[in-house]
């Protein structure tokens, strides 16, 4: 089966072109109807696919060339690694339901089809993301997911908001991208290949060797050391993951990226792209694995991001960038995991958490489409107004704050124990605060949404069945997914490493007082939340006591301003200094020229004589200077 | 004595083109009224004449159709196509703005005429061939840029680019007489004779002439800090001759810089890379960051085409790094892949332009406003050039930004493809202003709808396929040029 794995972004694919040629003329349910079960289908021959491998192991690549490059030589194809049959898993049951959401979700959108159009490319780009055996192929999904999440963000582009929050989601990846990129080609360089197995196979065991690295008899690239080189590259990959995946410094995106509708935001920017980054990491393991400095980097900014994103989360006011902030605190952790070396951890808290986020935001797409606004202050008491939807917020909450047996818990306290055992105990300490923020903040919203008086005057009730079924099956994988990988029976484990020759990412053995000290902080967490905003709101008064601490998380630590200082505008000041040579020295020379020839009669009836002498003496000023250069190379001045 | 025979293989492209010139001018002057519609036609037919008649000089041996002033190997060839496939573009993009822009049809044959000149001097083996080419490709060209003569900005254009472009004629022919002070010939084989594999018997009028002939190609590839006159004359001159400006002009004297500088330093160029690579540098910061600020959209594409001349040097620059004649041919394959991606992006976009800016009077962006309503086709299209002009992968700009980035990183300039990625990622900022304006929301009364004739869609059409064929299957393209035998 799992020779047949190109089926499975095939599907979405040709749902994309169908669309693209006749979707104008597709009837609302026919459109989603389509999409639905294609990508229903696709999660079918996942499942195949994923029991193919768990009984046969991965397949090797299937490949065909596409170009040569003088010596270069360029393949495509496809991969089923133990790894990515889970993602394919993840991603489609994910988009399926996510699909079915937005039948309701985006009912009378006069762009009904267009958005259809848009997620089935989405989920192509990412399933051939996933199933890319080579880092070129790879970089071509990575920046096609980007383009896709680019035109969701933006779907609503008659919102400012929303276009300016695509073109900054597009750009700060970017960032990423142009790190991601350089890697690429520097390990190209150095092992002659794009292919994944290709590199680890050049690069020895666990890219350790110096003579394997080397590619055509030379040695490594630019005089580096064998080690100096595996540390750059790897933090190269680990920058396009940083932008990918939202980590700090480049996590500013991903909140703004909420102006999407809400079920873009459960599937792009909580379930499946963001966390590509995350599957980088882990794809490229063995390379970080070589590293210490690039892991250690990995696990520092991933506890950073887990950290900081979380305490941004407990004072904002919009339901989404709550839980978008909570993405992004999340990634954290799954970083941290791979950077101290967790790699299942990381991998199965990736997949939990793509269950149990995608049921909050859809939830809270459930509860905004109810009420028609994102205000944390003007909802409340939806509890028994949409009991499902209460229900399944509250399932999501306790997987995210990690309360057991729920599905957060288990992956969440692994990447923790892993975090402690491996001596990480300044990362371990931060997981912890960040866990008990996070119980705080995602029980205030429940206790803000849920509980306390109704608000507004509109009657809020249940979305369609369309809506219902994603929670209900989302809701049972939060509180059940948990179970795939206890310490009793660690099955995602044993599947990830099936056949590892290196026998990484064996996670340490769980220890009763590390579980029992997470689950402390969790109750805690959710304790705090209730004596604040359980019964009566009384935010403002900790707002208060809490003073400068407050104004800082609420103004996400001024990270925006810091860059729009430090980056935005020195840029635009240096475009704006050339504009200024361009049109007013310049023109300003035109101008004085011009006053003259009135004045002066038509002697300076071609003003702009004077403009071309100014450029005609520039154009000297460089003859002059590149002489100089010329004459001190031949070492004549 | 050379016979007619030996004349017409070495020159046959550039004969055919020099009789459909005046086949046309002739034409064009004893017509009147409607039939002189066809004078561009006679040019396009010529040019597709000369096509199959260069193409079948691929893969000859320098000594098959060579004479001494001029060299028939593949490099020139490879180039004459380059030039001849984006002449054809510019002469259909003309025909097709004709009835809006009311062009004068002198622009017909002009338009070979330089064309010749410029086919000349990237094949050209005698500094007096050479100047002769370039000048014919210069002279021509001012008076193409001043075609509008009634149009005020189009003749400030063409008087600028007179000037500027004179200037750089100058300096340029001031370098080339100091070769023949040197050397006692002015053929390029003689010269390299002359100079020993080196600098020979005076270095330093040497340096002084390679300095000289640099500084003038660089004001006419418009490399920094001698672009200032660009975005005037791009702006000025009648938009099918802006794209000719940009394309068949800039990738000529790049030729001729390949064909002069490699010829007679090869040996030696390792000594001038870094000053190349300053020169790219300089020219990637400030034509991308001279493009944000602008709003109207012409001198944007004039910016973004200076920052892709700082691209165009990278390959250059990395020539040098190494006298592995494998290096030197994977970055001539380099510069020729992104020519062609070039060509076909950039003349794309100028058309896309041409038709939103006839159709709105106005050359700002705003022009562009709710494109996407009015023209889903032509908006989809210019999409599609401004990611492959900023390089997103499955468009010819990447394929060719990517085999430019392998060579410098090759060549171990790393600094180099940073400094490439970088700008393209700045590049995406003003590109995107465009596609959003074009997808944005759209404001009352400022939506003019848009007409366009079908020759414009075909013009439009070929590029997009241009553009989509080297970035998706650009594996004909690479097979071609890696089985190149470049200088001989």
């Amino acid at each position: 089966m799992a020779n047949e794995a190109w089926l499975i972004p095939a599907i979405p694919l040709l749902v994309y072109v169908i669309l693209l040629v006749a979707g104008r003329r597709i009837s609302e349910p026919v459109v989603a109807g389509i999409s639905v079960s294609a990508v229903l289908l696709a999660f079918l021959l996942a499942i195949a696919v994923l029991a193919d491998v768990a009984v046969n192991g991965p397949t090797a690549p299937t490949t065909y060339a596409w170009l040569d490059f003088g010596a270069h030589s360029l393949t495509v194809g496809y991969e089923v690694t133990m790894l990515n049959a889970l993602m394919l898993v993840v991603v489609t049951l994910v988009s399926a339901l996510v699909l079915l959401f937005s039948r309701s979700y985006m009912k009378g959108d006069e762009r009904f089809s267009r958005f259809y159009q848009y997620l089935n490319l989405f989920v192509f780009s990412m399933l051939g993301l996933v199933i890319s055996p080579n880092l070129l192929q790879f970089y071509i999904f990575w920046e096609l997911v980007g383009v896709c999440s680019y035109l969701l963000v933006g779907f609503w582009y008659y919102k400012p908001e929303a276009a300016a929050a695509a073109k900054k989601a597009f750009i700060v990846t970017r960032i990423g991208d142009v790190g991601l990129f350089i890697g690429i080609i520097l390990l190209y360089i150095a092992t002659g290949t794009f292919d994944f197995n290709g590199l680890y196979t050049a690069g020895g065991a666990a890219f350790s060797q110096v003579a394997t690295l080397a590619y055509h008899g030379a040695s490594v690239p630019f005089g580096m050391s064998s080690s100096g080189f595996i540390t750059l590259t790897a933090l190269l990959v680990f920058i396009g993951a940083v932008g990918k995946s939202a980590q700090f410094p480049l996590h500013v995106w991903l909140p703004d990226a909420m102006e999407g509708p809400t079920p873009v935001s459960a599937l792009i920017h909580a379930a499946t792209m963001v966390a590509a980054g995350v599957y980088l990491v882990a794809r490229m393991q063995p390379l970080f694995a070589a590293s210490p400095v690039a892991s250690e980097t990995v696990a520092v900014i991933g506890g950073i991001t887990a950290l900081l994103a979380a305490s941004i989360g407990l004072t904002q006011r919009d339901i989404k960038r709550v839980i978008a902030y909570s993405t992004v605190s999340q990634l954290g952790y799954m970083m941290m995991a791979l950077g101290v070396g967790a790699y299942t951890a990381g991998i199965f808290h990736l997949m939990t958490h793509a269950f149990f986020k995608a049921l909050l935001f859809l939830t809270a797409g459930s509860v905004i489409h109810a009420l028609d606004t994102q205000d944390l202050f003007s909802m409340g008491g939806l509890r028994k107004k949409m009991p499902i939807t209460h229900i399944a917020f509250l399932a999501g909450a306790l997987a995210l704050a990690g309360v057991p047996p729920f599905a957060g818990f288990w992956s969440k306290d692994e990447i923790l124990s892993a975090a402690f055992q491996s001596g990480h105990y300044v990362l371990y300490a931060m997981g912890l605060l960040a866990a008990f923020f996070t119980a705080f903040y995602i029980f205030r919203v429940y206790f803000l949404v849920f509980w306390g008086e109704a608000k507004g005057e509109k009657h809020a009730h249940e979305g369609g069945s369309a809506m219902v079924i994603p929670l209900l099956v989302l809701g049972a994988l939060a509180t059940l997914s948990g179970f795939l990988n206890t310490p009793f029976d660690p099955f995602v484990t044993r599947f990830l490493t099936y056949g590892h020759p290196l026998g990484i990412g064996i996670d340490p053995p769980a220890s009763l007082p590390l579980i029992l000290v997470s689950v402390i902080i969790a109750l805690l967490g959710i304790w705090l939340a209730y004596s604040v905003y359980g019964r009566a709101n009384r935010g403002a008064e900790l707002a208060k006591r809490m003073g400068v601490l407050y104004t800082l998380s609420y103004n996400k630590f001024y990270i925006d301003e810091i860059y729009h200082y430090l980056i935005v505008t020195p840029i635009f000041t240096i475009a704006r200094a050339i504009a200024f040579i361009d049109r007013f020295i310049i023109d300003g020379i035109v101008r004085m020229l011009g006053e003259l020839g009135y004045t002066g009669g038509v002697t300076l009836k071609y003003a702009n004589t004077g403009q071309v002498q100014t450029y005609g003496v520039l154009t000297l000023f460089g003859l002059v200077a590149l002489v100089a250069i010329a004459l001190g190379i031949g070492g004549v001045l | 004595m050379l016979t007619f025979t030996q004349v017409w293989n070495a020159l046959g492209p550039e004969i055919v083109l020099a009789i459909g010139g005046f086949v046309a001018m002739v034409y064009e002057f004893m017509v009147t009224g409607r039939a002189k519609q066809a004078t561009p036609w006679i040019a396009v037919l010529s040019v597709l004449t000369a096509i199959p008649l260069a193409w079948s000089k691929l893969h000859a041996p320098l000594a098959t159709y060579s004479i001494a002033v001029i060299a028939v190997d593949d490099f020139g060839t490879i180039f004459s196509l380059f030039i001849l496939v984006s002449v054809l573009l510019v002469l259909l993009f003309a025909i097709a703005s004709q009835a809006r822009l009311k062009l004068a049809f002198e622009y017909a044959y002009l338009v070979l005429f330089a064309t010749v000149g410029a086919m000349v001097i990237c094949s050209a083996l005698d500094l007096v061939t050479l100047y002769v080419g370039l000048e014919l490709l210069s002279i021509t060209t001012y008076v193409l840029v001043a075609l509008h003569r009634k149009n005020v900005k189009s003749s400030e254009a063409g008087l600028k680019y007179l000037i500027i472009g004179s200037i750089a004629s100058a300096i340029i022919l001031y370098g080339l007489s100091f070769l023949y002070g040197v050397a006692g010939s002015t053929g390029l084989s003689r010269i390299a004779t002359a100079l020993q594999g080196g600098y020979g018997s005076e270095p330093g009028l040497v340096y002084l002439s390679i300095a000289l002939i640099l500084v003038g190609i660089f004001v006419k590839i418009s490399a920094a800090p001698f672009h200032l006159w660009t975005a005037d004359v791009y702006e000025g001159a009648p938009t099918p001759i802006t794209a000719y400006l940009a394309v068949v002009s800039k990738g000529a004297v790049l030729g001729f810089l390949f064909r002069v500088i490699v010829w007679l330093f090869g040996a030696k160029l390792g000594e001038w890379f870094g000053l190349v690579g300053w020169i790219a540098i300089i020219t990637m910061v400030i034509g991308n960051l001279g493009a944000l600020s602008q709003r109207n959209i012409k001198r944007l594409l004039a910016y973004s085409s200076i920052g892709q001349a700082g691209y165009l040097l990278i390959p250059f620059s990395s020539l040098s790094s190494s006298t592995l004649a494998s290096v030197m041919w994977q970055n001539l394959s380099s510069t020729v892949f992104y020519l062609f991606a070039y060509s076909f992006m950039t003349i794309g976009a100028f058309a896309v332009f041409s038709v939103v800016a006839d159709a709105s009077g106005s050359e700002d962006v705003h022009a562009f406003t709710g494109l996407s309503k009015r023209s889903p086709w032509l908006a989809g299209m210019m999409t599609l050039f401004l990611l492959s002009l900023s390089g997103l992968p499955l468009t010819a700009g990447f394929f060719g930004k990517f085999s430019i980035f392998l060579g410098a990183l090759g060549a171990g300039q790393i600094w180099l493809g940073v400094v490439l990625f970088a700008t393209s990622a700045i590049a995406f900022y003003y590109y995107f202003g465009i596609i959003r304006a074009m997808y944005g929301r759209t404001q009352e009364g400022d939506t003019p709808p848009v007409r366009s004739s079908p020759m414009q869609h075909v013009v439009v059409a070929l590029c997009a396929i241009g553009t989509l064929w080297l970035g998706i299957f650009p594996g004909p393209v690479t097979d071609l040029l890696s089985n190149l035998h470049w200088f001989g």
